[in-house]
C-alpha cells in the first residue's frame, strides 16, 4: 500500500477543484439527472421483475431443505436489500415497503422453517403481484390492504414465538 | 445553500450492487462529474484509492467483502492511507441511534440516506464541499 502522510496539497484539493455555480445551474443539472433516472424506469422494473423471479427460485429451493436452508436465505437478503434500494431510487415505494417489511422480517433468521418461509414467500409473491398487476405505489388501498396483511402475519409468527409454550415456540421457529 | 461545479472532482464509488453503481455513476455524471472511479467493494476500493487518492468516496455501508465502516477505518488511517481526511459519504439505510454512532466514530463525514435521489446525491456532495472549502 502506498502510505503517506496527508500533504496540504491533499488537503487544500477540493477548494483548489470547485467553482461556485448560481442555484439555476444547479437546478438544471439535477433536472437532467431526474430526467435520465426517469429514463430508466421501464428497464427497472423489468430488472425487478427478474431479481424477484431469482427470490422466487430461492424460496422454493429452501421449502426443499427446511432444515438447512442457510445459504438460500442468505442469497435471497442479499438480492432482496438491492431490489429495495433500486424500488426505492426508482419510486416504486409500495415493492421497496414490502421489500423493507422482508428484509426486517428475515434480519437475524439464519435457518426457516414451515412458518417462517411462508411469510417469506407471502413477501415475495406481493412484490410480484404488485409489478405484474401495476401496484406499485404505496397510497392506493390495495397497496395499504397488503402491507397490512403482511404485517398481521408477521405478528402472528413472532407472537407465537413469544409464548411461552414449547409448543408455540417451535411453531414460530419453524 | 451553496451550489459547485463537480466537473473537476475525482469522486470514487463503492457499491456492491452493480445496478447501483451504475444508477450512481449516471446519476453523478449527468451533475457534472467526469472522473468517477466505480469499485464492488472496500478492499478494491482501498486498492484504487492508493493507487490515486480520490477527492470524495461514496460507499455503501453493507457490503459482502468488506462494509463500509471497514473501508472508512482504513481510509482515516494516517499509516496506510495516502490520504486520510478525504470526505466520506456513506449511503445507507440504516439510521439506529447506535449505528450512527459507529459510522461517526468510523470517521463518517455524511449520510447519504436511501433511496438516493439526483437531488439527494447534489446536495450532499455540496455540503460537504463547502464543509471543505468554508475550513
Amino acid at each position: 500500500m502506498n502510505a503517506q502522510a496527508p500533504s496540504p496539497a491533499h488537503l487544500g484539493r477540493l477548494a483548489d477543484k470547485v467553482r461556485m455555480v448560481s442555484d439555476k445551474q444547479a437546478a438544471k443539472l439535477v433536472d437532467a439527472a431526474e430526467t435520465a433516472v426517469d429514463g430508466l424506469k421501464d428497464e427497472v422494473l423489468d430488472t425487478l421483475a427478474r431479481e424477484i423471479g431469482r427470490m422466487e427460485i430461492l424460496v422454493e429451493a429452501a421449502t426443499n431443505k427446511p432444515r438447512d436452508n442457510a445459504a438460500e436465505l442468505r442469497w435471497l437478503y442479499e438480492i432482496l436489500f438491492d431490489a429495495k434500494a433500486l424500488a426505492g431510487t426508482f419510486n416504486y415505494p409500495l415493492i421497496s415497503e414490502i421489500g423493507e417489511s422482508l428484509r426486517r422480517f428475515l434480519k437475524g433468521i439464519q435457518i426457516a422453517g414451515p412458518s417462517r418461509l411462508a411469510i417469506v414467500e407471502h413477501h415475495v409473491h406481493a412484490m410480484s403481484a404488485a409489478i405484474r398487476d401495476g401496484h406499485t405505489g404505496n397510497d392506493d388501498p390495495i397497496g395499504h390492504a397488503i402491507l397490512e396483511s403482511l404485517d398481521e402475519a408477521k405478528k402472528i409468527v413472532r407472537g407465537a414465538a413469544a409464548l411461552n409454550s414449547p409448543i408455540m415456540r417451535l411453531v414460530a421457529e419453524n | 445553500m451553496t451550489n459547485y461545479d463537480l466537473s473537476k472532482l475525482d469522486i470514487l464509488v463503492v457499491d456492491d450492487s452493480s445496478t447501483m453503481r451504475a444508477v450512481l455513476n449516471m446519476i453523478l455524471t449527468k451533475l457534472g462529474a467526469t472522473k468517477v472511479r466505480l469499485c464492488n467493494d472496500g478492499s478494491e476500493a482501498f486498492k484504487e484509492f492508493c493507487k490515486a487518492p480520490s477527492d470524495i468516496v461514496i460507499t455503501d455501508w453493507v457490503m459482502q467483502t468488506m462494509s463500509g465502516i471497514e473501508l472508512a477505518g482504513l481510509l482515516r488511517d494516517p499509516k496506510k492511507s495516502p490520504h486520510p481526511c478525504v470526505p466520506i459519504i456513506m449511503i445507507t439505510s440504516n439510521a439506529a441511534r447506535d449505528e450512527v454512532m459507529e459510522a461517526r466514530n468510523a470517521g463518517i463525514d455524511t449520510y447519504l440516506a436511501k433511496p438516493v435521489t439526483p437531488e439527494s446525491v447534489y446536495n450532499c456532495i455540496s455540503q460537504i464541499i463547502h464543509k471543505n472549502v468554508a475550513a
